[in-house]
C-alpha cells in the first residue's frame, strides 16, 4: 500500500548500468541521462562523500589529489565496488527525480549474460539500497537485441554482437529467448589499455585512460589502412625515459597494430558463437548477418574486419550506444508483455 | 550530399513523385545504384565485399522493400552499402526508414505463450456452478431452520404452581434500599432478582412474584389484584382449545407440541399444533387418547393436579389413554426407551407432583 503510493510519486526507470556509460531511460521520457560510470569521492576528515558522479566526476578522473578519488565502479560489467555503485545509481534516481525525496521507483537493470549469480545480485542490491521499489535484471544481449530492433520474438534467429565498456556479448536469440551466449570481457577499457600499452612499448610514453579513449574514438580502427598510415594524431603523456611531458604523432595503422589483440578476441568469441549456433538458426543467420550495437560498434572498420572474418553481413545498429538502454526501456514501457525475459534474483 | 548532383539527372525521369524537391526525389534505391554505376561496379562484386545476397541489394536497388529481412537488417544493409560506397549512410537510412515507414512498423513483440491447457472450465461455468451451490446450501439450510426443534426454554411455571416455589426467606438487610422498599412490596410486589433464590431455573417474573418481606402464605393468598398489572396479560393471553370450561383433564403445551386426541372409533377429535402456553381442555368422555410429537412438552392436569410427564421432549407418543386414573399414577403412557444420550440440559424440569396445597390462584 505505501509502496504503491511511493510508486506513483516516483517514474519508472531502465538503467543500462554499463562499465563506461550509465544511460537511464525513464518510463514515457526516453533516454534522459546518459553519463560516464565515474564517481568522485572525497575523503574529508576520515569520512567518505561523494564529490561528483558523472561527467564531472569523469573529468578527474587521474587528475585527483590525495584526498580525492575518481573510481570506476564498474568493471568487466559488473560491479566492483559496491558501495560507490550504490552511490552512483542512488545519484542517478535522485536525479531523475529533480532531487525529490520519497522516490521509489521500479527498476530494471540490464546484467551481461556471462555474470555470475553473485554479480547479479550484487546489482539488484545496490540498486535496491540505492531506493529502488522493485528491482529487475534483463540481459544485456537481449536488451541489445530489443533496442536495436531485431524479431527477437519471431521464430528466426538473429545474432547480436553487442560491444560494450567492459564486456563483449555476443548472442544468439530466437522465439522471445537466448539460444546461445557468450560474453568475453573485452571491451572499450581493454582497448585503450590496448593502446596504453602500445604506446608505452614503442614510444616509452605513458597515456592516461582518457586519453587513450580519445585516441581511440578518433583514429581508432579495426584493421589498418589499405596503404600509408592513414590519419594521425598528436598525443601527450608522460615520457618513461626522462619523465617529462611529452608529444607525439601517432599514426591510424599503429592505433589499428594496437587494438588487434581486443580485435581478434571479439572475432573469436562470435566464431564461436557461430560454431555453437544450431543450423537452423545459423541459416537464418546468414540471410539476415550480424547486428553490431555498443559503443564498441564505433570503431572504425570494426565491421569489416567481422564481415570478412565471419563471411556474414553485418550491420551496425541504429545510435548503437543506446541500443541497450532502449531496449531496456522498452521492457519498462510493455512491462506485461515482456515480463518473462526479466529475472529477478529474488 | 554530393551524390545528389549526380544522380539529379537520372532522376527527373525517375518514377517516384515528381512534385517532391529535386534533391529529394530519388529514391534511396536509384541513388545508390547511380552511385554503384557511376564507379563502374558490379552488383556481384559488392555482394562479394559485404557479404550480402545479391538479391537483397537488387531488392534494395529497385525498392522491393518487401524482399528484405524485416526490423533493423535491411536498414542496416543499406547503412553499409551507402558506407562502402562512401555515401551519407546516416541520411540515406533515415529517408530509407520514411520510404519502408509504411511497411515496417515497430517490430512488434509478442512472445510466445504457451497453449492454455489447463482443464478449469470457464469462467462463467465456475460462476454458475459457485452459483447454485449458494443457492441450494441457502435453500437447505433455510428448510433445516424450519423443522429444526428450537431450543427448549424453560417455561413459565404455571400459576398454579407459584405457590409452590420456595419463597425466598427474607433477605438480610443488607441495605437500607432493600428494607426500604419492605412496605412496598406488599402493595407493589417488584420482580428483584434473589440471590438467595434456589429455584430450579430462572423464572420470568411473571409466575414468580418475590416479596422479600412478605411470608409463603401470604403469596398464596395475594389477591389478583394485586398481582403486577404486568403480570395479568401474560396470564391470560394464551389460548385454549377444546371445550370451553375446563375438564378434568386438562393439556397445556409448555412449548410448541403437535397434539391430537382422538376417540375411541379413532376420529379426530383435535388436532393441532400447540404454541407454549395454549392449552387443550379435553372433554369428559372416556376412551380419548392422545397422539403428541412432544411428549415432554406437554404439562396434563388431571383436576387440576400436574400428573407425571408422558415422555421427555421431543419424544413421540402415540396412543396415550386421557384416563384421569392412569394419568395420575404415570402409567397412562407406555415406558419411552432409554435415552441414548445424557438428558438434555435444556429439558423441562420434572416437577415431581408433591402433596402441596392446591392453589388455583390464578385460571388458567
Amino acid at each position: 500500500m505505501f509502496s504503491r503510493l511511493l510508486g506513483m510519486l516516483s517514474a519508472d526507470m531502465a538503467i543500462d548500468l554499463g562499465t563506461a556509460n550509465t544511460l537511464v531511460y525513464v518510463k514515457g521520457r526516453g533516454i534522459v541521462l546518459n553519463e560516464p560510470s565515474v564517481v568522485a569521492i572525497a575523503e574529508i576528515k576520515g569520512k567518505k562523500q561523494v564529490l561528483a558522479v558523472g561527467d564531472e566526476a569523469k573529468l578527474m578522473l587521474g587528475r585527483t589529489p590525495g584526498n580525492i578519488t575518481a573510481i570506476r565502479p564498474l568493471r568487466d560489467g559488473v560491479i566492483a565496488d559496491f558501495e560507490v555503485a550504490e552511490e552512483m545509481i542512488k545519484h542517478f534516481i535522485r536525479k531523475v527525480h529533480n532531487r525529490r525525496s520519497f522516490a521509489s521507483p521500479q527498476v530494471i537493470v540490464c546484467v551481461p549474460s556471462g555474470s555470475t549469480a553473485v554479480e547479479r545480485r550484487a546489482i539488484q542490491e545496490s540498486a535496491e539500497s540505492a531506493g529502488a521499489r522493485r528491482v529487475f535484471l534483463i540481459e544485456e544481449p537481449m536488451a541489445a537485441a530489443i533496442g536495436a530492433g531485431l524479431p527477437v520474438t519471431e521464430p528466426t534467429g538473429s545474432m547480436v554482437v553487442d560491444i560494450g565498456g567492459g564486456t563483449t556479448e555476443v548472442a544468439v536469440l530466437s522465439l522471445g529467448g537466448i539460444v546461445y551466449s557468450r560474453s568475453v570481457r573485452v571491451g572499450g577499457d581493454k582497448m585503450d589499455e590496448a593502446i596504453i600499452a602500445y604506446i608505452r612499448r614503442n614510444h616509452n610514453l605513458l597515456v592516461g585512460e582518457s586519453s587513450a579513449e580519445r585516441i581511440k574514438k578518433e583514429i581508432g580502427s579495426a584493421c589498418p589502412p589499405d596503404d600509408g598510415e592513414g590519419r594521425m594524431m598528436e598525443i601527450k603523456g608522460r615520457d618513461l625515459m626522462n619523465g617529462v611531458p611529452k608529444e607525439l604523432l601517432i599514426s591510424e595503422r599503429q592505433i589499428a597494430e594496437s587494438l588487434a589483440e581486443p580485435v581478434s578476441a571479439i572475432i573469436e568469441a562470435v566464431k564461436v558463437a557461430l560454431e555453437h549456433t544450431a543450423p537452423e538458426l545459423a541459416a537464418d543467420i546468414v540471410d539476415k548477418g550480424i547486428v553490431l550495437t555498443g559503443g564498441g560498434a564505433l570503431l572504425g572498420n570494426l565491421d569489416y574486419v567481422l564481415r570478412h572474418a565471419s563471411g556474414l553481413p553485418v550491420s551496425v545498429a541504429d545510435d548503437p550506444l543506446s541500443c541497450v538502454a532502449l531496449g531496456t526501456g522498452r521492457c519498462l514501457e510493455e512491462m506485461k508483455t515482456l515480463r518473462n525475459v526479466l529475472i529477478s534474483m529474488y | 550530399m554530393r551524390l545528389s548532383s549526380d544522380s539529379n539527372d537520372q532522376t527527373t525521369q525517375s518514377r517516384t513523385g515528381a512534385a517532391r524537391a529535386p534533391r529529394l526525389n530519388a529514391s534511396v534505391g536509384e541513388l545508390l545504384r547511380a552511385e554503384r554505376e557511376r564507379r563502374g561496379w558490379q552488383i556481384v562484386d559488392i555482394a562479394r565485399q559485404l557479404k550480402i545476397r545479391r538479391l537483397m541489394l537488387d531488392a534494395i536497388e529497385t525498392g522491393r522493400h518487401q524482399d528484405l529481412p524485416r526490423g533493423a537488417y535491411a536498414a542496416g544493409f543499406v547503412r553499409a552499402y551507402a558506407d562502402f560506397l562512401e555515401l551519407d549512410s546516416a541520411e540515406l537510412v533515415r529517408r530509407f526508414r520514411t520510404e519502408t515507414s509504411g511497411l515496417e512498423e515497430r517490430a512488434e513483440l509478442s512472445f510466445p505463450t504457451p497453449i492454455n491447457e489447463t482443464r478449469l472450465p470457464g469462467s462463467l461455468v465456475v460462476a454458475s456452478a459457485l452459483l447454485a451451490a449458494v443457492l441450494s446450501y441457502g435453500g437447505w439450510y433455510y428448510y433445516t431452520l424450519d423443522n429444526r426443534t428450537p431450543a427448549q426454554r424453560v417455561t413459565a411455571v404455571p400459576e398454579t404452581l407459584a405457590a409452590r416455589v420456595p419463597a425466598p426467606e427474607p433477605l438480610p438487610p443488607r441495605s437500607n434500599a432493600i428494607s426500604s422498599s419492605e412496605a412496598r412490596a406488599g402493595a407493589l410486589p417488584q420482580p428483584i432478582p434473589s440471590p438467595v433464590l434456589e429455584a430450579p431455573a430462572p423464572l420470568p417474573p411473571a409466575a414468580f412474584v418475590p416479596t422479600p418481606a412478605a411470608p409463603a402464605t401470604q403469596l398464596a393468598a395475594l389477591p389478583p389484584a394485586a398481582a403486577p398489572a404486568s403480570a395479568q396479560p401474560a396470564a391470560e393471553g394464551p389460548r385454549s382449545f377444546g371445550e370451553p370450561q375446563e375438564g378434568r383433564i386438562v393439556i397445556r403445551a409448555t412449548s410448541d407440541s403437535w397434539t391430537q386426541i382422538r376417540d375411541a372409533a379413532g376420529n379426530i377429535v383435535f388436532s393441532r399444533i400447540l404454541r407454549a402456553g395454549e392449552s387443550y381442555n379435553a372433554p369428559d368422555r372416556e376412551g380419548l387418547a392422545l397422539w403428541t410429537g412432544n411428549a415432554g412438552g406437554l404439562d396434563i392436569r388431571v383436576d387440576g393436579r400436574l400428573v407425571p410427564a408422558i415422555g421427555r421432549v421431543g419424544f413421540v407418543q402415540r396412543s396415550v389413554p386421557l384416563d384421569p386414573v392412569r394419568l395420575v399414577a404415570g402409567t397412562a403412557a407406555p415406558p419411552e426407551p432409554p435415552r441414548p444420550v445424557a438428558p438434555l440440559p435444556t429439558a423441562v424440569p420434572t416437577l415431581t407432583p408433591a402433596p402441596a396445597p392446591a392453589s388455583d390462584g390464578s385460571p388458567g
